[in-house]
């Protein structure tokens, strides 16, 4: 089950609207390299991990995903705060807003619908964890992306926050799949 | 609102502590071990620092959870690490410390708060602004 806590993996406090970086930033709520992907990846990935070290991790980075998922969407609805539809519109977002008001929907970059394809389950550990290591390159490099296009330090911390823990779940993946390629 | 208007300083000093493997000052840099970073480009870590007592608490809850997260996903794999197990668990008491001190002054972080009423619902939620 999951338990709830009042508050995010690292501060969010977005300080100024930016209608431009939303539109980019929405792509690691709902894109391929998404953090929603991320989690649900590693969630269903777990069930066929084939022990209790790899249960573990797969489960704890699926619950750690999980938090970004908010952190992305908080920092979503603080760049949007106190935009008007003109402002929307001038950004490229008034289909968005049309259909979504200043919700937060999980789109990609070009304005996709989230989607389970994004990820891949194959019930083969080796197979599944070679993915998850991708996947963590793939979130790494947009957000590198992400933070050159950033302008102020209260975006480009949590940024540069979430980049980092790419880097970390990336080698606890690579720990584990070293570990199953030793023991094969 | 969660945060009234959070300082971040750039961090130029890289010192990252006395232990051989553990970066002190994990959180802000996102990792907690030191020869695992990886920094990008030229772009410093950040000091975080609130406007009230409040908030300065809530970024020391924020560290500790921070903290008991990243060496559990090394522990997962490394269980036998009694040196990173230490660690893990003075973090996980500050952790728990924390959480009652801002409990008792603030709002309820976690569903089972100890208090006389039910105020689960009162906010800030993380994700409110301002405006």
């Amino acid at each position: 089950m999951f338990c709830y806590k009042k508050m995010l993996n690292y501060p969010v406090n977005i300080k100024n609207k930016d209608l431009k970086m939303a539109k980019l930033i929405i792509t690691q709520l709902g894109g391929y390299a998404g953090e929603l992907s991320a989690a649900l990846r590693y969630f269903c990935q777990k069930f066929t991990m084939p022990d209790d070290e790899g249960r573990a991790l797969l489960n704890d980075i699926a619950t750690e995903e999980l938090g970004h998922v908010e952190m992305i969407s908080s920092i979503l609805h603080g760049l949007m705060n106190g935009a008007t539809k003109e402002e929307l519109k001038e950004a490229g977002l008034d289909g968005y807003y049309v259909e979504h008001g200043k919700g937060i929907y999980p789109l990609n970059v070009d304005g996709v619908p989230y989607s389970a394809l994004t990820f891949a389950v194959t019930g083969d550990p080796i197979v599944d964890l070679m993915e998850d290591m991708a996947a963590e390159e793939k979130a790494r490099i947009v957000y590198e992306r992400l933070i050159d296009y950033a302008k102020t330090d209260d975006l480009k911390a949590p940024l540069l926050f979430l980049r980092q823990r790419e880097v970390v779940h990336f080698n606890r993946f690579k720990d584990l799949l070293n570990k199953y390629k030793t023991n094969n | 609102m969660y945060f009234d208007d959070l300082t971040f300083t750039k961090n130029s000093d890289l010192f990252m502590g006395k232990s051989i493997n553990i970066n002190d000052d994990g959180f802000i840099y996102g990792n907690m071990f030191k020869d695992e970073y990886k920094p990008y480009k030229n772009y410093s870590v950040y000091k975080l620092k609130g406007k009230t007592d409040r908030e300065n608490l809530l970024i020391k809850i924020m560290e500790e959870n921070f903290i008991v997260t990243d060496l559990g996903l090394y522990l997962d794999l490394n269980p036998k690490d009694l040196d990173i197990y230490k660690c893990f668990k003075d973090h996980e008491t500050k952790l728990r410390e924390y959480i009652d001190m801002y409990e008792n002054k603030y709002e309820s972080i976690t569903l089972n708060a100890k208090k006389d009423n039910y105020t689960w619902e009162n906010g800030p939620w993380p994700w409110e602004v301002d405006k």
